[in-house]
């Protein structure tokens, strides 16, 4: 198991190093962030005085070796729009992220799950059909288009729910966001849940649970949702990336101050040390999450090692 | 079976009682007897150190924060703020009287030396300070001379008829606060003489100001005033409906009527300084002569741009200076829309079969910009200009022209902070400017002359006679001056300004 997971670090240095590369070329092929910066009329003079400042003046590669450098530390260079360490401005929304993540996948596994197992077990009934649909829609309404409507029939017309903001963290702030963002999510899962479902229902070794005279619910429970629950968790862990980017539209709609919605505010002013900073962390994010996911594998199915020798 | 079944269905109810209860807990939660107005803008500040921004959400926290010398009021004209009189001693020399007594929120004098101190920093006069994004707008100072503690000259290299209006620009920061770290925690946590300070900033969220009781102008009345940014339209609108948020600025023509069906919300207009026009390069070959270009002016249809495009929006400017400017010219000249005349001064000018041409514009930067591109290329098919509407994000469109590297036409809508046309026409008119694509010697003549004295009368004479060169031989397809929408809301009694900016001082709850 050492050994893998050594050969996963290095990968994933790997992997790292070249997101920087790639994120720092794309990243100054766009435009000259100084004509954002000021107003339209600024004289030539005053654009040099601050694109010397902020070390645009210099080679690409140059600013590429001094960006690694600064990257290795945590430095990813100062905000041009905010003059802050970029680093911080990104660590400052990573738990508003954070949080409307964990919560977009609590509730769409929470929905997910019994959905493709009720589907699963009764398939081709009326309950299959009626949870198939749902998770049709839920996967093909864009995400903004189910904002915006959330908001003008649920916070406009009833007026349940807060629109907009963080609202200083509480739970209510984050319900239409998360929604919005895990439709998507949540229909994916039920659908990965039902047909993994349906496949382990077939096997031989349900049929002998069956046979044994277990309850239904252990053989569904125990035998068939355990043995049917990897192709969830991968599809959990690829869409945590997923989610990153469905976040960068769900938080501009609902002004969430996370990280997506720095993020686009960052690449319409050009923000580049933003911007490096926050496909750095997130990809560092990523990374992680599907190291742990396969750590997880092992837990739930302990016949998957790692090892090579063995 | 039937087990299961049951337990599913529990939980679900039991999920969705759960969300339930959390949403009536947050309605609950509002009970606060002091008066606060929330105004959401697109974006948020970058930075509370007024020198170094240069946008207008910054501003718009700013000028709660910190006085200035003299005011610009609601008309625009000039007004004594931290001083209580100014004279023009000479052509080069302005003197101002201020007021005693006045003390920085952290305790701090307001003196000459204080003056002194801020715009040799804006002038980069003091030693060891880094240039500040507003140096440009100083840099005609040559000397800040303390009379007396309440008395200051400002002395100028050579006249600047703007000086008033950049020292009404410049709010007033303190000086041993700023000295100690070199204006580092003035960006974030700023002190003025202002009429709020800061509270609490969390950025992406909320940013509160709360009132100065002993203001020296008289306490405001709004207890506080927050600003948030809300970067969706929709989701500022939804907002507004709610309660949420009580000022927004930018509101879309299409947007008025949503707004105004809602019984606790008006619209305001307000005339803006914004003024749209039609760029003509005459260094491309097909845009030399003049009769090309007043063939485009008149095959322009402004009324019916107004109207149709705007949506009322917009008021006709005969050409770059619209009535609040200095300079604008009482004998409104405005070219008629003749699409005949238009193509019979073409076939003169050699294009009897018409032309290609492209208007270059920014996607949403203006107020329906590309609409009214569209619309303006399909005014121009009329006369037999095939005009192609290139609509480019406004990062590549602000890199282009200042590339000057512009098409036969483009569309901008040019700002003006100064109501004074000479702002605009030194930068967009002057041969040799940053945005000129024109040069006519009697025009750049008579700006010339404009910048050199600092008499309002003999300035705005050499400004109207600049202007009816540029009618007689045009730089521009002239257009229409925007107008600004807000969507407020009808507790907070508050009137917008000219300038954009969103002044809460004055303004108070009705009750």
């Amino acid at each position: 198991m050492s050994g893998y997971l050594t050969r996963r670090v290095v990968h994933s240095i790997i992997i790292v190093i070249g997101i920087s590369m790639v994120v720092f070329l794309i990243s100054r092929l766009t435009g000259d962030p100084v004509s954002l910066m000021v107003d339209f009329d600024t004289p030539m003079e005053d654009r040099e005085v601050l694109r010397k400042e902020l070390g645009l003046d210099k080679p690409l590669p140059l600013q590429y070796l001094i960006f690694l450098k600064g990257a290795i530390k945590g430095d990813f260079g100062t905000s041009i729009r905010y003059q802050e360490a970029a680093i911080n401005l990104v660590l400052q929304r990573i738990p508003a992220t954070l949080r409307l993540i964990v919560f977009t996948l609590f509730w769409a596994l929470f929905f997910a799950i019994p959905i493709g197992i009720i589907s699963a077990i009764k398939r081709n009934s009326f309950f299959d059909v009626l949870g198939m649909t749902f998770t049709f829609l839920g996967q093909s309404i864009p995400s903004f288009w189910l904002g915006i409507m959330m908001i003008m029939i649920i916070g406009v017309h009833f007026r349940l729910l807060p629109i907009s903001g963080y609202g200083g963290g509480d739970v209510a702030h984050i319900i239409m966001p998360a929604v919005t963002l895990g439709a998507f999510e949540m229909a994916s899962f039920a659908r990965i849940t039902r047909s993994s479902m349906l496949e382990v229902l077939s096997m031989d070794y349900v049929q002998t649970a069956r046979a044994k005279g277990l309850t239904e619910i252990i053989v569904i429970v125990k035998h068939t949702l355990r043995n049917a629950l990897i192709p969830i968790i991968t599809i959990m862990g690829l869409h945590v990336a997923l989610l990153m980017g469905g976040a960068v539209i769900t938080e501009q709609i609902f002004a969430y101050p996370g990280v997506g919605w720095l993020a686009v505010q960052s690449i319409y002013n050009r923000d580049f040390p933003v911007i490096q900073a926050i496909v750095m962390v997130v990809s560092i994010g990523v990374v992680l999450t599907n190291f742990i996911i396969d750590i997880i594998y092992t837990i739930i199915d302990p016949r998957i090692r790692y090892d090579r020798e063995k | 079976m039937m087990i299961r079944r049951c337990n599913t269905i529990r939980l679900m109810v039991l999920g969705t009682l759960i969300l339930l209860t959390m949403s009536l807990g947050w309605g609950a939660q509002t009970a606060d007897c002091r008066t606060r107005v929330v105004v959401a803008q697109g974006v948020e500040p970058t930075r509370l150190d007024p020198d170094m921004h240069r946008e207008n959400p910054s501003n718009n926290v700013i000028l709660h924060i910190y006085d200035a010398l003299i005011e610009r009021d609601w008309d625009e004209r000039i007004q004594p703020d931290l001083a209580e009189s100014w004279q023009i001693v000479n052509d080069t020399t302005v003197e101002f009287k201020l007021r005693k007594g006045i003390k920085f929120s952290n305790g701090e004098p307001f003196n000459a030396e204080v003056v002194k101190y801020n715009f040799e920093r804006v002038a980069g006069l003091l030693p060891g300070a880094k240039k500040t994004l507003n140096a440009a707008d100083y840099k005609s100072i040559k000397e800040v001379k303390v009379i007396d503690d309440q008395t200051v000259q400002i002395i100028t290299k050579h006249p600047d008829p703007l000086l008033l209006s950049y020292v009404a620009a410049k709010y007033m920061v303190p000086v041993e606060y700023t000295k100690k770290d070199n204006f580092k925690k003035l960006a974030t946590k700023p002190i003025g003489t202002g009429p709020y300070v800061l509270k609490s900033w969390m950025k992406g969220g909320e940013l509160v100001l709360t009132a100065k009781k002993d203001y020296w102008k008289g306490a405001p009345k709004i207890d506080e005033v927050v600003f948030r940014p809300i970067p969706e339209d929709s989701t500022r609108i939804a907002e507004l409906k709610v309660g949420g948020v009580d000022i927004i600025a930018n509101l879309k023509p299409d947007n008025i009527q949503e707004v105004e069906a809602e019984k606790n919300l008006e619209v305001k207009f307000v005339p803006s300084a914004r003024v749209a026009m039609l760029f003509m390069n005459t260094e491309i070959d097909n845009m030399k002569d003049v009769r090309v270009r007043r063939a485009i002016n008149h095959a322009l249809d402004v009324p019916s741009l107004i109207k149709n495009v705007m949506v009322g929006n917009a008021y006709r400017v005969s050409t770059v200076a619209p009535k609040s400017f200095v300079g604008w010219d009482p004998e409104e000249m405005y070219y008629s829309y003749n699409p005949e005349k238009a193509k019979r001064l073409l076939a003169e000018a050699g294009f009897p079969n018409g032309m290609d041409a492209t208007i270059l514009t920014p996607r949403g930067r203006y107020l329906n910009d590309v609409q009214a591109c569209e619309a303006i290329a399909g005014m121009l098919a009329k006369v037999g200009i095939r005009a192609k509407v290139n609509a480019v994000e406004f990062g590549v469109f602000a890199k282009q022209t200042q590339a000057h590297d512009i098409p036969e036409l483009m569309y901008a809508a040019w700002g003006n902070n100064h109501f004074d046309v000479w702002d605009t026409i030194k930068t967009c008119v002057r041969s040799g400017a940053m945005f000129s694509w024109y040069k006519n010697e009697m025009v750049d003549e008579n700006i010339d002359k404009a910048s050199q004295t600092i008499d309002p009368e003999k300035h705005s004479r050499y400004l109207r006679l600049a202007l009816r060169e540029m009618w007689r031989d045009p730089p521009f397809g002239y257009l229409y001056a925007q107008r600004d929408i807000y969507g407020v809301n009808k507790r907070v009694a508050w009137e917008p300004r000219s300038d954009e900016d969103i002044n809460l001082y004055g303004a108070y709850i009705r009750k």
